[in-house]
């Protein structure tokens, strides 16, 4: 029979079909692991500055992405999951601690990343970021500082009632929440929320503050997101989020507003900044310092302070290019409930709840 | 909610699915029997309404139905219809897939029927039947070792001495040794499959095991106690994988395809056509729809730049190869008649991904240097798509021609395009199979993913939890494009080539 040539691909095909269907049984276990270890080889860029980021990554993306932009230094990026916010990377980086593979750690919140430091994760550096930084928001070790901030807000629907902290109160106080909607507590802003009411109630009656919530059918569901979904939608008519979330609702046109969350006999608000912190161990300290005073600059907060997120800048910025709604937050920024301190509570907090909800 | 709470509620959502999935496939199954003898049109049809919603990816359907579900929030029964109902939708046609290639029963219905006439005052009757099928599976026992053929005919043999004297079966042994072993088989595949449901349960905020088991890992649960509270639910998916692969190892050689003809009444037709067209309504043109219609306003803001472009490729980058991986083991296992190492390898895919994610991490992370690297998670989707892979690897075989494809082999280069329909076609959409399961995954791509690798499903998952907005179905939309674009120019270059091949003979 007269034999045909064959075109390249085809041979290419052919070649590959033949020696993994038709190959001996050695042959195939050969390719398989010769497969397995060029693709372990050829992985990620081992010259790259590991970051592990819990702010949402529709936010953080574009500061990252300018990052490497403006300094040529490739971001490798992880994120968490909004639903397990913040949470998910501190245990990871403590599961991480005596091989770390993470050189930064991007914060959504402070209390965590305190508590990290607390387990000899972090280590200090204070740059020219970390002095631009106002006292409140920074370690004064220099472990983690904070930058662009939420505070927490009560998310009102307007079409079931009027954004009236009197009204909201009542609703609070009595016997029915099964219109208020808050986020899972063991995990993100709501956690240190939590923590904050803690440590102004004590733990005997925080304790039954959270137990009488949810006998009066409180709707507890998800993160901060969803709670702003509830909302938006009309399921419930208020709920605790952030200030980003909200903004996410009032961009989409959703009926809502907002009314900052008070605490204590001083109506103190709670106002929760990013931080960031260089990881205990890193072979890329210089890289991992450049984006730490990246992230602590004027220019950074002031990027996120435009974005959709509308994030609160705590040091100096020109106020001029603070947009309007961020510069009303930043008017009720200014009596912030303290957190630097929470620590043990924040772990206390933690501890009980890990007890009431993963058994 | 506890542990244990949550996994009772995975039992419940797994046997009403199920119950339910089953009772559906056993009717649908009559009618693809009967649609074999009629158009190839119509044929087509009822595949395709029974394969499309198995096929549509769970974030898809789970992020679609993501703000029906909130809506349900003060009515929670509301909440667990739909869940269960979209489990019905995706996993019937398991159920029916099992039912449709079950292996011959070794009792027919015809000798059930008459067992149960005869069974009061005519045992001798009933003693012939039952011999029969005693015979056969005698015979099934034997050739289970030999290469498997379609056509092989069920020939009862001779009657043994003195079988007549016992007494006969009735009622569920009876049963079991009739329809009652692919009607078990199928039921245990449906509830393997939603007992282990992490996507769907998480997106729209149904209690259940692997939502519970994901939060507290990604909370902070320490991996062994993590492990140790997964000690229940995998107990539970282990008994049931005993249990099919005990169902297994009692096959018949021939697949059921060679039934008699099957006749269905009219209104059983028009009600299982119905059905059909509710569950794509319900599993995939409603998501799509969604999605698509959500979609068109945040189309614009897709940058081409932006990172989910590359996040989609590093998505097929992991899948293909794992794909590839698991086709070629499972294939080289069957043909090599390791049959224990086919289960043995299926096993950790069937305990569903989230599990074997954690298993996995813990053991990469031990392994130390290969940890954060590209390989946990091949790993991972290797074995996911193993227990598929043995499956279609199977299926593959046994519907073979082997006479035909002898035949076209023996006439040389003019008998190429024959062997390429025969052959290469179902085992490139057998490989496209894998490849869409594996790109999809979640549970153990967001375990195992390598930092600034993250694959697309996990971003997407992470987004999903903001809510649906425009853009967000728009990159949904994109990824699913873009997965169905690759297979499809896939498909292109194979049969391109294939094409070529046959012409140059």
């Amino acid at each position: 029979m007269k034999s045909h040539p064959h075109p390249r691909s085809f041979v290419l095909i052919h070649g590959v079909h033949s020696a993994l269907l038709r190959g001996h049984l050695l042959s195939r276990v050969l390719l398989l692991g010769v497969t397995f270890a060029l693709l372990g080889c050829a992985d990620r860029d081992r010259d790259a500055l590991v970051v592990y980021c819990a702010h949402d990554s529709l936010y953080a993306d574009a500061i990252l992405e300018q990052f490497e932009r403006e300094t040529g230094i490739p971001v490798d990026i992880r994120y968490d999951t909004e639903a397990t916010k913040s949470l998910g990377l501190t245990e990871q980086l403590v599961r991480e601690k005596d091989n770390p593979r993470a050189d930064v750690f991007w914060n959504n919140q402070l209390l965590g990343t305190a508590d990290l430091k607390a387990r000899g994760v972090l280590q200090p550096y204070k740059g020219p970021g970390y002095e631009r930084i106002p006292e409140g928001f920074k370690d004064p070790e220099g472990y983690y500082a904070g930058f662009g901030a939420r505070l927490r807000v009560y998310i009102v629907n307007t079409d079931a009632m009027p954004p009236d902290t009197e009204r909201v109160d009542a609703i609070l106080a009595g016997d029915d929440l099964s219109r208020v909607a808050l986020a899972n507590p063991l995990y993100g802003t709501t956690l240190t929320h939590y923590a904050v009411l803690r440590d102004l109630l004590g733990p005997e009656a925080f304790e039954a503050m959270h137990d009488g919530m949810q006998q009066r059918r409180v709707v507890q569901r998800g993160g901060n997101a969803t709670v702003k979904d509830l909302v938006a939608n009309g399921v419930c008519d208020v709920g605790w989020t952030d200030t980003d979330d909200f903004f996410v609702a009032l961009d989409a046109d959703k009926p809502v507003a907002m009314l900052p969350i008070r605490v204590g006999e001083q109506q103190k608000t709670i106002l929760i900044p990013n931080t960031v912190a260089i990881v205990k161990g890193t072979d890329r300290l210089p890289e991992a310092q450049r984006l730490v005073d990246y992230l602590l600059s004027a220019e950074t907060e002031l990027a996120l302070a435009n974005a959709k997120s509308r994030q609160i800048p705590v040091g100096p910025v020109d106020e001029s290019n603070v947009p309007d709604d961020v510069k009303q937050l930043r008017e009720w920024s200014t009596d912030a409930y303290p957190l630097n301190d929470l620590v043990d509570q924040r772990r206390a907090t933690l501890d009980w709840l890990k007890a009431e909800y993963l058994q | 909610m506890s542990m244990m709470e949550a996994t009772g509620w995975s039992v419940l959502h797994a046997t009403a699915a199920c119950l339910v999935a089953v009772a559906i496939a056993a009717r649908i199954v009559v009618l693809l029997r009967v649609v074999r003898e009629r158009e190839a049109w119509i044929r087509h049809l009822a595949w395709t309404g029974l394969l499309l919603p198995l096929l549509t990816p769970t974030l898809v359907v789970g992020y679609a139905y993501s703000g029906v579900a909130l809506s349900f929030v003060r009515q929670p029964w509301l909440g667990e219809l739909l869940y269960t109902a979209l489990l019905v939708a995706r996993l019937t046609p398991i159920a029916t897939l099992a039912l449709y290639f079950a292996p011959r029963p070794a009792v027919s219905s015809e000798a059930r029927h008459v067992a149960r006439l005869a069974r009061p005052g005519s045992p001798s009757l009933w003693e012939r039947v039952r011999v029969r099928g005693r015979s056969f599976t005698r015979r099934v026992t034997q050739t289970v070792s030999q290469p498997v053929t379609h056509h092989t005919p069920p020939h009862p043999g001779p009657l043994p001495e003195g079988e007549g004297r016992r007494q006969p079966l009735s009622g569920w042994p009876l049963w079991f040794r009739g329809p009652g072993r692919g009607v078990m088989l199928a039921a245990t595949l449906v509830f393997l499959l939603a007992f282990g449901d992490f996507q769907l349960a998480s997106l729209l905020g149904i209690p259940a095991w692997t939502v519970w088991m994901f939060d507290a890992q990604a909370g902070g649960l320490d991996l062994s106690v993590s492990l140790g509270y997964a000690i229940v639910p995998a107990g539970i998916e282990l008994a049931m994988l005993a249990l099919a692969v005990a169902l297994l190892r009692g096959r018949s050689a021939a697949p059921s395809q060679g039934h008699r003809a099957a006749t269905v009444s009219r209104t059983s037709a028009v009600a299982m056509g119905l059905y059909l067209a509710g569950s794509v309504a319900l599993g995939t043109t409603w998501p799509f729809a969604t999605l698509i219609g959500d979609g068109v306003g945040g189309g614009s803001a897709l940058d081409p730049r932006a990172s989910i472009w590359s996040e989609i490729g590093l998505s097929m980058a992991y899948a293909l190869p794992a794909a590839a991986i698991a086709f070629v083991l499972a294939f080289t296992l069957i043909r090599q008649r390791l049959a224990p190492a086919a289960i043995i390898v299926s096993v950790p895919g069937m305990l569903g991904s989230l599990l074997l994610g954690l298993v996995l991490v813990a053991l990469f992370q031990r392994l130390g240097p290969l940890y954060d690297t590209s390989v946990p998670i091949l790993v991972a989707l290797v074995l996911l798509t193993m227990p598929v892979a043995v499956l279609v690897v199977l299926l593959l075989e046994v519907t073979r021609d082997r006479e035909a494809l002898f035949l076209a082999k023996r006439i040389g280069a003019k008998g190429r395009g024959i062997v390429w329909r025969m052959v290469g076609r179902p085992r490139f959409w057998a490989l496209a199979l894998l490849f869409l399961l594996a790109v999809f995954d979640l549970g153990a791509s967001a375990l195992l993913a390598p930092s600034g690798r993250t694959p697309v499903t996990v971003r997407l998952y992470n987004l999903m939890h903001y809510g649906q907005s425009a853009t967000l179905s728009a990159m949904v939309v994109a990824t699913v494009l873009g997965v169905v674009a690759a297979m499809l120019a896939g498909r292109g270059v194979v049969g391109i080539t294939a094409n070529l091949w046959s012409r140059r003979a």
